[in-house]
């Protein structure tokens, strides 16, 4: 009798579970292809490290995620080992009294031992957690109903499992398994100790029994219903990840192709699969969300609901994609997925930043989907706010997003003698970039740097005209534009022989190194931080050292997205002494400059203000930066807490203590 | 229905003035061309119509070959036809007589659209005087253009308000810029299709500048010293302001 | 020369075309477009109820030919728009447009690229049409009245279904000693309440920039700049105003510009004599109520 209940049991629920996961599975074909299986040893290697040794979990040293972590870390590693003892379980049930015990000592001692810890494992994970939702409640996290429900299907499980091994640690027929528990399951021997559980309770057994399997059933078919599907999607996740440099990558489009069909992202289908891939692997852990500097200063912007709304877009027009051919998709009555499932302001708020993708233990990218999503309103509808529309009209026709400046492109050198690039004579070229050429305040980080340069016998020239290197563009959604910009720039460094660029900008050096080799302009691309570091390190520039404190904003685009956290830290202890923000290095707070914000009227509580807040709170005499948008949005949102001047790039902290060899 | 409107390239309107130089009495080359100003809400009017009565639109610029790749902006926007004539002069009359060869080699148009004002030379006549040498109505500084039962009701901006005039028959109009012709941005596959558009060339006809001669070109000296008031608190600054405009007898 | 000026009926407009018109001649005569009495001393006066160019051209035409008028002088406005080129295309004339200065021997001065530069042509065949940019000229103050003769206006290919008037609360900005203006920076339409509030306190009026009356903030009609209102103010406040070139055209002769804008960098503070480096929203309301503490 029980092994036909258990059989019909089984068949119901596993075949239940296959036909979702065949269902997710042909949804996931509705997305485009994409390759994500190069690099294959590292990929395996950094799965295991990142999702089954949760190293995932502490990359943003954050105190409620440390907390979350080392109970995930209880709970996911007590289910991997109690695995085996489901297994036994389940064959319990046509094998009547089947046990592991045939793989004599010491392996079924210490199966035993890990099954009792595991046990407790995972009933402190469960006390962590319900503490957590109640005590903690650390804002990021979903208080739904069925993260309750879980955690109760969890607790009736593990109880339940006690309960059984209690019942047979007493029973007189079970003299074998008693003798090994006594000794080998400390915990369940315990537990008998203060409840004076004894004798036969053949009926209480099997409640036990029944209930156990009904909710581990339940709890499988529930997990491709849920959030906890992660279990399941995490491993792949992390396989399949994108992998840094950069820490984000925007698809290439080829505007020629004879077949365009869209683009950027207006619908799932102009999604890849791997994009609707991390709608199941989220875990709806709000680590994201919570990361998000436009999240954290009231804007409506989440990180997780994109990846979520892409998600439940894809299921609310399921049926529809799967019963329509693809040709008659375009025409179909759906829900749509920017406008509607997504709102499109959401869209703009976000600076670029990357911290979702950073702190993301799965490895989704929320960045990814939001700036292809820009692309289809910027190229296909034309739509995007004002000021973000003005700069790029003024990218367009003068080759600068500055629009209203009253600068000239060559006033930043105005009584200065700079050298020219010429191919042959000087060896880099000093990319000014446009936001150092046009704002006023940004134009000082050029002029230190030329004296830098020349203090310490670099060979280096600039462009006679300064440009843009397109990249607010591409931030936008522009990605024509910077087509466009891009190709003007690779054309004039080929005739001119460029090889070698120092940047003053991260943007520029995101873009140059990331983004300009797939259009045919290969270079070796240094950001100013590093060139100072080597020069200092290499003895040709000499830093007299001050009394002051500084403490340094890691620009979001050098330590985030490009790993470069150490260099300007090793110059900044040769000019004073350095201070850290509470978050900093890759889990630096954004300005809120990119992403075209910087030409933005910001809702609610200002980015730059918040992080000026926090640079101010260190009490450092200086806010060191290495980023010309950095610079103009701290020392903007500074003027909030004091009248005095602060902020100032590295550059010209050393040109100003460079001595004169 | 045929709507021709007429566009021009110029140098960058948004040069500051600090960074203005001449070359040749003219602005210098190294200014990026862009379509003019009140051209872009000419254009943008033009598409506009033609969206609400499905009509043809060309767009006829007098200018110079590497011109074009700035002028497809109009394509773009929506024109369907491009015809340029190619020539450099500046003279308002040999412009005027070069767009009529042009509309009249086109045949069959019936309205044409021109900004009020050139971004370059700042002049608005050229319109006029084609309207004059074509016999066609002219009415300048339109802001909506409707046809109803074979008539054409237009709104006019004035300096006190607005009047909606109406005609028969073929007209030049001059386009002012509202709210409602905010030239539009072009989704890039519009762009795109614009670079494979054709272009038909027409070569400059003989005709008669105005007789005028251009004495000179220069840029007047703008001397100003802002006087910056510090404003760490607003009522001082105010208070400042206001000592000093008494000060300087203006209040 | 014998000068013919084309006008409304409207003192300050005819003044200063007057003034031009005493360098080439005692006494203008004129076309008068509109209905009233016609102020000033003018040798022949036509007159006309007809206010539309297009329809006035044909008998403008017939009476410069036949009266043989050598100077033909209309005010840069709507009245010059559409009247002058027309008449220089019959006439073969030469024309020029936004003249801000005039010599008697035909030295034409007028600013271009967008008022960043001032070109000068010498016209050389009359008769000559000038279209004269808004108070760049004093005007002349017209004694006495001149009796009018009708014109006789022919067929009217253009009619005049409508009219609708910009209501102006207060002074004209033409006529305005103090105007307020506010720009893209004033953020939308309910805050212009603020500059309303400004200059009528001073007993100004309030502009906008080309920027503003494009959201559809403020009427076409309170635009200054090249395309709008010329105007010559004691004090203009520029307010949340980049300070465009062709923006600045309209206020040249303004005496003293006060520039308010959070952008240091904004073009204004080159044209403007005080600046203000700040939100407007800070400190427009503060200096309400200083002037409303001074009474």
């Amino acid at each position: 009798m029980k092994p036909a209940l258990a059989a019909i049991c089984l068949i119901v629920s596993f075949g239940y579970f296959i036909w979702r996961v065949v269902y997710l599975l042909r949804l996931l074909a509705v997305g485009k292809k994409e390759k994500r299986y190069d690099q294959i040893p590292r990929r395996l290697w950094t799965t295991v490290q990142q999702s089954i040794l949760q190293i995932s979990q502490f990359r943003v040293p954050k105190g409620d995620y440390i907390y979350a972590g080392i109970m995930h870390i209880l709970i996911i590693f007590g289910f991997l080992i109690l695995l085996p003892g489901e297994i036994e379980f389940i064959i319990s049930g046509f094998v009547p009294d089947f046990s592991f015990s045939f793989l004599g000592t010491p392996l079924f001692n210490n199966f035993l031992l890990f099954q009792d810890i595991s046990i407790f494992a995972v009933i402190i994970g469960m006390m962590m957690a319900f503490f957590r939702r109640f005590v903690l409640r650390p804002s990021q996290i979903n208080y739904h109903l069925s993260a309750y429900l879980i955690l109760c299907c969890i607790c009736l499980l593990m109880a339940t499992l006690l309960g059984m091994n209690a019942l047979r640690l007493v029973h007189p027929d079970e003299a074998h398994f008693s003798a090994i528990a006594h000794d080998w399951m400390p915990i369940t021997t315990y537990f008998v100790q203060i409840t004076g559980i004894s004798g036969v309770h053949p009926v209480l057994y099997e409640v036990l029994w029944w209930v156990h399997l009904a909710v581990l059933l339940f709890f499988l078919d529930y997990i491709p219903n849920s959030k906890h599907l992660h279990v399941f999607t995490a491993i792949p996740a992390n396989f399949f990840r994108h992998y840094p440099p950069p820490l984000v990558k925007l698809p290439k489009i080829d505007f020629d192709a004879e077949d365009l069909d869209s683009l950027g992202v207006s619908k799932v289908e102009d999604l890849s699969w791997k994009q609707l891939f991390d709608g199941y692997a989220c875990t709806e852990c709000g680590r994201c969300t919570d990361q998000c500097p436009a999240n954290s200063t009231d804007k409506a912007l989440s990180p997780r609901d994109i990846v979520l709304s892409i998600k439940e877009n894809l299921f609310a027009n399921g049926q529809m994609l799967l019963s329509t051919p693809r040709e008659q998709w375009a025409e179909a009555d759906r829900v749509a997925l920017v406008g509607e499932s997504i709102a499109k302001d959401d869209l703009w708020q976000c600076t670029t930043c990357g911290a979702c993708a950073n702190v993301c233990p799965v490895g989704n990218e929320h960045l990814r989907d939001i700036i292809e999503m820009r692309r289809y309103l910027m190229m296909e509808e034309g739509e995007a706010p004002e000021l973000m529309s003005r700069a790029v009209k003024s990218l367009e026709a003068r080759n600068h997003p500055f629009f209203g400046t009253g600068a000239g492109p060559k006033d930043w050198r105005k009584g200065m003698d700079v050298p020219i690039f010429e191919e042959g004579k000087t060896e880099y070229l000093l990319w000014i970039g446009c936001a150092v050429t046009y704002e006023e305040r940004a134009q000082k980080i050029a002029v230190s740097m030329v004296d830098i340069l020349e203090k310490a016998g670099v060979s280096f020239g600039i462009l006679k005209e300064s440009r843009c290197t397109g990249d607010p563009a591409k931030q936008m959604g522009n990605e024509f534009l910077f087509n466009e910009l891009a190709m003007q720039n690779i054309e004039e460094f080929s005739d001119m022989g460029v090889k070698k660029i120092i940047t003053m900008c991260p943007h520029c050096y995101h873009s140059f190194t990331h983004y300009y080799p797939e259009l045919g302009g290969a270079y070796d691309v240094i950001p100013h931080p590093l060139m100072i570091q080597k020069l200092i390190a290499s003895g040709k520039l000499k830093i007299k050292k001050d009394a002051k404190t500084i403490t340094f904003h890691d620009p979001c685009y050098l330590a985030r997205h490009n790993n470069i956290l150490d260099e300007p830290r090793q110059v900044i202890p040769a000019l004073g002494s350095l201070v850290e923000m509470p978050r900093n290095g890759k889990a630096s707070f954004c300005c809120g400059g990119g992403g075209g914000n910087y030409w933005a009227e910001e809702e609610g509580t200002r980015i730059n203000q918040t992080r000026a807040k926090e640079a101010f709170e260190t009490d450092a005499d200086i806010i060191a930066t290495a980023c010309p948008f950095c610079l103009l949005m701290l020392t903007d949102g500074l003027k909030k807490f004091t009248e005095d001047e602060k902020v100032f790039d590295i550059a010209e902290l050393v040109a100003l203590c460079a001595e004169d060899l | 229905m045929h709507i021709a409107v007429l566009a021009k390239a110029v140098p960058d309107y948004e040069v500051p003035a600090g960074d203005f130089e001449l070359s040749g009495n003219r602005a210098h080359e190294r200014y990026t061309r862009m379509i003019g100003l009140y051209d872009e809400n000419a254009i943008e009017l033009g598409v506009q119509l033609k969206e609400k009565y499905s009509c043809a639109l060309t767009v006829i610029s007098y200018g110079v070959e590497k011109d074009i790749k700035v002028l497809r902006k109009a394509i773009a926007m929506g024109c369907e036809k491009f015809v340029l004539v190619t020539g450099n002069s500046d003279d308002p009359y040999v412009i005027a007589a070069n767009l009529k060869m042009a509309v009249e080699t086109l045949g069959d148009v019936d309205i044409v659209l021109a900004g009020r004002q050139s971004a370059d030379m700042d002049r608005g006549v050229v319109p006029g005087i084609l309207a004059g040498i074509l016999g066609y109505n002219f009415i300048p500084q339109i802001s909506k253009v409707d046809k109803t039962d074979g008539q054409w009701n237009v709104n006019q901006i004035t300096e006190t308000g607005s009047r909606q005039l109406a005609f028969e028959g073929n007209a030049v109009l001059s386009v002012t810029d509202d709210a409602s012709n905010v030239p539009r941005i072009p989704p890039v596959r519009r762009i795109l299709a614009a670079k494979k558009t054709p272009v038909e060339k027409l070569a400059e006809i003989e005709s008669d500048g105005m007789p005028a001669r251009e004495i000179s070109v220069e840029i007047p000296k703008m001397e100003s010293t802002c006087e910056m008031i510090p404003v760490e608190d607003p009522g001082q600054a105010v208070e400042t302001l206001l000592k000093r405009l008494k000060e300087e007898r203006y209040l | 020369m014998k000068t013919l000026i084309i006008e409304i009926i409207e003192p300050n407009r005819l003044g200063e075309l007057v003034t031009v018109s005493k360098m080439f001649c005692d006494r203008p005569d004129l076309v008068a477009l509109g209905e009233g009495v016609i102020p000033g001393n003018f040798g022949k006066v036509y007159q006309t109820e007809e206010r539309i160019g297009a329809n006035l051209v044909p008998s403008l035409i017939d009476l410069i030919r036949s009266k043989e008028y050598e100077m033909i002088l209309l005010s840069a406005t709507i009245v010059g728009s559409e009247i002058g080129a027309l008449l220089a295309a019959r006439l073969s004339s030469p024309i020029v447009s936004e003249v801000t200065g005039v010599s008697a021997d035909l030295e034409i001065e007028k600013p271009i690229y967008g008022g960043k530069a001032l070109a000068k042509y010498r016209l050389e065949k009359k008769p000559v049409v000038l279209t004269i940019r808004r108070k760049y000229f004093e005007k002349d103050i017209l004694d006495g009245t001149t009796e009018s003769e009708p014109l006789e206006v022919g067929a009217k290919p253009v009619s005049l279904l409508g009219e609708k008037e910009e209501k102006t609360e207060g002074i004209p900005l033409e006529d305005a000693e103090v105007i307020a203006t506010g720009g893209r920076g004033i953020g939308a339409p309910e805050n212009f309440g603020m500059l309303r509030d400004l200059a009528g306190l001073l007993n100004g009026a309030v502009g906008a920039s080309r920027g503003a009356v494009d959201e559809g903030w403020m009427p076409p009609q309170t635009q200054i700049g090249q395309t709008g209102k010329i105007v010559a103010p004691t004090i203009y406040f520029a307010i949340g105003v980049s300070g465009a070139s062709q923006h600045l055209a309209g206020i040249t002769n303004a005496k003293c510009v006060v520039a308010i804008n959070k952008d240091e960098e904004a073009n204004i503070f080159k044209r403007a004599q005080f600046g203000i480096v700040e939100d407007y929203k800070k400190i427009v309301p503060v200096l309400i109520e200083a002037l409303k503490a001074e009474g």
